[in-house]
């Protein structure tokens, strides 16, 4: 009995609730929106706020994350034109320095070399079909790089002045003097140069090719004197330790001096190869002097490549 | 024949915080969720699951409120014919409520059954008056609509029912 009085409950609630949804969807399309309207802003308006700050912060969180992706590309492609930026900045000044030169100079790229502890070898990008050949100077703009063993058409391999076997006819350019000798690699890698016993040589004086030998040009600077040392080969030679000027371990691009300077050929006709303002040492014979003071500071304020505080062109 | 002999349903043996918890989730996947997760056309009713298992708890008479205060809070989102959802909820909620107190055995499978049925009136009643007697339109959308609507609801019944009520 009480099952069915309820199920008459529910009944009339259920038919009461019908009849208001009738009664509403009766209305007045005007009165129906208005009453929808207002049941919207009062009930729903606080939880389409809520759902606004969500969605804010969830836009806000999704904003923040495209921002840092955004931001992490952004430092890879500055990290990248900083790096072209650099690159740029190098070939440029390979440029200007090739133009300058009145050798013939071809720009190459290093695409291979071994890895060990010291670079012995370079492969470069050059061969035969640019006029590479055997024995011709690899430089960079700072100086000597080694010189080419080995030629293919399109790719050559260099020999570097850290190589065992590598060797040159060097010059020490003293305050005063110039001795002549010849730069080694020991097979740990460090660079020596050979001079008589009794030649004078102190840390810092500078080292150039000699011209001498039919390879090398003269006057590429290949390193300065770190150290001396008296006591080997028999006390027959000096032996100085040199501190090469080229980082063999950077070099990424140099050049093949194509054209050959025969080893007596006036310094006159190879007058800026690496040192702009620098008059190279004479050869033997020739006339030799210490530069002026005031040559000195106006070359130091010049920012050559090194101090010109050693000779001055006596003669061409 | 008593209720505790037929056996009881699963959601009205759920305490009811974990009701409220199930309310809560359907009102704010009404609210929030069902854009998102259209699939081809088709949206879970979220309201229409709470109307079913409220009247699955509650019986003829709840179920009948329940549908009519669920109904209102569908027809205020919708802001057209107000009070349709209203009537086609509260006819549910009585319907299902009145099923439960009479035919309902717990069984897995009832309950979305009663789901499915529940959005298969409630599409005939809510698209035919949206129609407005131009039959073309309501079987363009009933035909195309409806079919994923429903499964699409049943799925997700069954998935509140069994993350919320543990089946």
């Amino acid at each position: 009995m009480a099952l069915s009085r309820s199920a008459y409950q529910a009944e009339i609630v259920a038919g009461v609730l019908v009849a208001t949804s009738l009664v509403l969807l009766a209305l007045p399309e005007g009165q129906q929106n208005a009453i929808a309207r207002a049941a919207n802003h009062i009930v729903l308006l606080p939880l389409a706020n809520a759902r606004n700050v969500m969605g804010g912060y969830v836009g806000l969180r999704d904003e923040n994350t495209r921002l840092r992706s955004e931001l992490q590309a952004a430092r890879l492609e500055l990290g990248a034109t900083q790096g072209l930026r650099l690159q740029n900045r190098d070939l440029s000044r390979m440029l200007e320095f090739r133009e300058d030169q009145p050798v013939d100079l071809v720009p190459t790229r290093v695409i291979d070399r071994d890895f060990g502890t010291l670079p012995t070898t370079f492969v470069i990008d050059v061969g035969a079909a640019e006029g590479v050949a055997i024995d011709q100077p690899v430089v960079t703009l700072e100086g000597l790089v080694g010189k080419i063993v080995d030629v293919g058409n399109s790719a050559s391999e260099v020999m570097l002045f850290s190589h065992p076997e590598f060797s040159a006819s060097a010059m020490l350019v003293g305050g005063d003097h110039l001795e002549y000798g010849v730069v080694r690699s020991t097979p740990s890698g460090e660079v020596e140069l050979f001079l008589p016993l009794r030649s004078g040589s102190a840390p810092g004086d500078r080292i150039v090719t000699s011209g001498y030998g039919g390879t090398f040009p003269r006057g590429i600077p290949i390193g300065t004197v770190e150290r001396g040392r008296e006591d080997q080969r028999l006390g027959l030679q000096k032996i100085d330790v040199v501190r090469p000027i080229v980082d063999l371990g950077s070099v990424g691009a140099a050049f093949v001096l194509r054209r050959g300077v025969d080893p007596g050929e006036s310094v006159g006709d190879v007058p800026r190869l690496f040192w702009p303002g620098f008059a190279y040492p004479p050869m033997a014979g020739e006339t030799f002097g210490r530069q002026s003071p005031d040559t000195l500071a106006a070359d130091s304020l010049a920012g050559d490549s090194l101090p010109a505080d050693s000779a001055t062109a006596g003669g061409g | 024949m008593s209720l505790a002999s037929r056996g009881t349903p699963w959601v009205a043996r759920m305490s009811r915080g974990r009701f409220a918890s199930f309310v809560a989730i359907c009102v704010i996947g009404a609210l929030f969720l069902e854009p998102p997760l259209e699939i081809a056309g088709s949206t879970p009713d979220f309201v229409l699951i709470l109307a079913v298992y409220g009247a699955i708890r509650a019986g003829a008479m709840g179920g009948a409120g329940l549908g009519f205060v669920a109904g209102l809070f569908r027809d205020t989102l919708l802001l057209m014919h107000f009070g349709l959802y209203g009537l086609g909820l509260t006819v549910i909620g009585y319907a299902v409520g009145k099923m439960r107190e009479s035919l309902y055995l717990d069984a897995p499978a009832a309950d979305l059954m009663l789901l499915a049925g529940g959005k298969l009136l409630l599409d005939v009643l809510v698209l035919g008056v949206a129609a407005g007697g131009a039959w073309k339109a309501f079987e363009l959308r009933f035909f195309w609509e409806s079919p994923g609507s429903i499964v699409y609801t049943t799925a997700m019944g069954a998935v509140l029912s069994r993350l919320i009520g543990g089946r």
